[in-house]
């Protein structure tokens, strides 16, 4: 790492601890500094319902928060890098609606939350796995062909959800299907982020630990395989991982739009393709992201905006942002 | 010639087949032609065929009280959340003939059961309906801007649309009951100081946990406001508020409705941060009867709603006998005789065994 993007890597852990002291502080429930640190460190009775918002519903949707905004980035990035193309996002293989078929097939069985979570979980990689599997009828090791899979795969699923919606009870699973589809993190427990938390740390060391390697994933089969690592191996390596990171956000968080996109862009802006570079940035930038978002999403009204209708909004700004000023680079020069 | 003569013959066999049945639909016609022209909840004036024979009642507001004022044999069918309740298979088992509909339903499912009138929750299907020739009525869960004037609309409604006294007369007897309620705890509330206190109503017919209430236009919001609260309700933007905005808010009272209800009061009592709010720390949370309906729709129980909650918010000021209110209301619009274990399960918001309706 270089001077400049070791000041950036150090700036975003700053910030992104701020963002996180700051998200337990601020919400419907105000809470003042005083009674911020009095709940926190003393035993005070007086502080009882500030403790509780604090610890039972600001601490773990925060946490939350901030793992699905490292692992959407991460599979953003994962994924744009293996494929070689920057418009690709998590969802690319059809993890998401494979998900949201799963969850949406949980919700209207009347399944609690843990099932819907389950469900949506084993969807989604059961569809990346579909993917994959036609992906291999064509017997050719392409990227594009695995591309196109997912696109017949995504459409496939995405048809599946709608019959679902259709037949589903407009008043009530309807109605939970759709919520959930836009993401929230308004029932997010300790015990889900127990679940979260592990595979996103074995994730982000692997990925640390290979992180030179998917630089050479990324330069193509040809030039990978002219330097002497095992590409198949690798690529197909990278794509669990990031189906992996994707799958166990969207099965707790539902499906969160955009981040996975715009995170890995705005990285690669500022300290170029270099995953060793790019993966410890996307972590941090992902998380404060997510967190900013979260904490949009439940101040800015008496109910929760929910996740994706906030991330679209900042996230085409954003990407317009990025092309309007690569457009200008590419100008200059 | 005879070729000629045959054709002849059957174009005038036609003509006067088609005549005679242009004479019969004329005929028909006339009979039928009455029709009323009425306004329904979002003001839009309709004209319908007076006293139709098949009703879809898609409103929940709608089948209760249709059956309460002996309408019963009018109706096509209801709403599957309407239908599907185990108190209103007891209490009208002929329930049991009717078509459960959708929320939203094709125009022809409607035209291939020869439907006269369909009264809609909301306006946008309404609208559609009337669109497509299908007459229909918007019979909202709420009004605009408050239900202040809209408690006995579609009582009104029905005399309206139903030239038949018996409606009439079970009709005007259920708003003087409503009416009286009123009047009787209002004046009662009006001999004593009470200090107005902020109450939250979760509303218990979906699985929405705590976070799901009724805003400005509904009839809790009303009700509640008759028996002196502040209704957190009215000054939300959403009926689905965060768990933050409902802590932040700490009301004095929450009440707790629908087939949800103990499962909310439980969570309430054993879940942090709600456990540590005033109204659970003080035991403010009431609950509220399910019967033919949920008591706080507006319905044929509405007085007996007003009274059961009078009596439980203000049992110093009120304790009129609600069991046998129940008894008698339901014997006299349902012809159902309750026992009083039914009855003490209904107060309690369980199915008519004694088991969660969940």
């Amino acid at each position: 790492m270089n001077k400049k993007s070791t000041i950036i890597l150090i700036t975003s852990i700053l910030v992104f601890l701020v963002i996180f002291v700051v998200a337990l502080m601020v919400g419907r429930y105000q809470i003042s500094i005083d009674n911020f640190f009095g709940a926190l460190f003393t035993s005070d009775e007086t502080y009882r319902i500030e403790r509780s918002i604090i610890i039972d519903l600001r601490l773990p949707r925060t946490i939350m928060a901030g793992l699905a905004g490292i692992g959407l980035s991460l599979s953003g990035l994962l994924y744009q890098e293996t494929f070689q193309n920057k418009i690709v996002s998590p969802d690319l293989l059809g993890v998401s609606t494979g998900a949201s078929v799963g969850a949406a097939i949980a919700i209207v069985l009347g399944l609690s939350s843990a099932l819907i979570s389950i469900f949506a979980f084993l969807m989604g990689v059961g569809t990346v796995i579909l993917t994959v599997l036609i992906a291999k009828i064509f017997k050719n090791g392409s990227s594009t062909i695995l591309l196109l899979a997912g696109i017949i795969v995504g459409g496939f699923m995405a048809s599946v959800l709608s019959m679902i919606k259709y037949f589903a009870d407009p008043e009530t699973t309807l109605a939970s299907i759709t919520y959930w589809m836009m993401g929230s993190f308004e029932n997010s427990t300790m015990k889900q982020v127990c679940i979260v938390f592990p595979i996103i740390l074995i994730s982000v060391v692997i990925l640390l630990t290979l992180s030179w390697r998917v630089n050479i994933v990324a330069l193509g089969k040809e030039e990978a395989q002219t330097k002497g690592i095992n590409y198949k191996f690798y690529r197909y390596l990278i794509i669990c991982i990031a189906t992996l990171l994707t799958t166990s956000v969207v099965a707790f968080s539902g499906t969160i739009s955009w981040i996975g996109l715009v995170i890995p862009h705005i990285v690669r802006l500022m300290v170029g393709r270099n995953t060793r570079k790019t993966i410890p940035l996307s972590i941090t930038f992902g998380g404060v992201f997510m967190i900013l978002v979260d904490i949009l999403s439940r101040t800015m009204t008496d109910s929760e905006i929910p996740l994706s209708a906030v991330t679209g909004l900042f996230g085409t700004v954003i990407f317009i942002c990025i092309l309007l000023y690569r457009r200008r680079m590419f100008d200059e020069n | 010639m005879n070729v000629i003569k045959n054709k002849c013959a059957f174009v005038f066999s036609i003509l006067l087949c088609l005549g005679s049945i242009t004479g019969c639909t004329n005929d028909e016609t006339s009979v039928n032609e009455t029709t009323v022209t009425v306004t329904d909840m979002v003001d839009d004036s309709i004209t319908i065929k007076k006293n139709p024979e098949k009703v879809a009642c898609i409103s929940r507001t709608t089948y209760d009280f249709l059956v309460a004022f002996g309408l019963g044999d009018k109706i096509d069918g209801a709403y599957s959340g309407t239908l599907n309740n185990d108190w209103v298979s007891l209490i009208y088992p002929k329930s049991a003939d009717h078509y459960v509909y959708k929320y939203e339903n094709s125009y022809e499912l409607f035209l291939s059961r020869g439907i006269d009138l369909v009264l809609a929750p909301e306006k946008y299907i309404a609208d559609d309906l009337n669109s497509h020739g299908i007459p229909a009525l918007c019979v909202s869960l709420y009004g605009n801007p408050t239900f202040d004037n809209y408690v006995t609309f579609f009582s009104q409604l029905v005399t309206q649309i139903w030239d038949d006294p018996a409606v009439k007369v079970k009709a005007d007897a259920w708003e003087n009951k409503v009416n009286n309620a009123i009047t009787d705890i209002q004046s009662e509330l009006s001999e004593h100081e009470i200090q107005e206190r902020t109450l939250y109503y979760i509303r218990g017919d979906k699985d929405k946990g705590i976070g799901y209430t009724d805003t400005k236009g509904s009839f809790t919001e009303y009700a509640y406001r008759i028996l002196g609260f502040d209704f957190i309700g009215a000054d939300l933007t959403t009926n689905k508020p965060s768990i933050e905005e409902i802590i932040a808010s700490n009301p004095d009272t929450f009440v707790a409705g629908g087939i949800y209800q103990n499962r909310n009061i439980n969570l309430l009592k054993t879940t942090e941060p709600y456990s540590s709010l005033d109204a659970v720390i003080n035991d403010s949370i009431y609950s509220i009867p399910v019967g033919f309906t949920a008591f706080e729709q507006i319905s044929a129980m509405t007085p007996i709603f007003l009274y059961d909650q009078a009596n439980k918010i203000y049992p110093d000021y009120f304790s009129y006998d609600i069991n046998k209110m129940i008894k008698e209301s339901v014997l006299d619009y349902f012809g159902m005789e309750l026992t009083d274990e039914q009855i003490s399960y209904m107060k309690q918001g369980l199915s008519p065994k004694g088991e969660s309706q969940i």
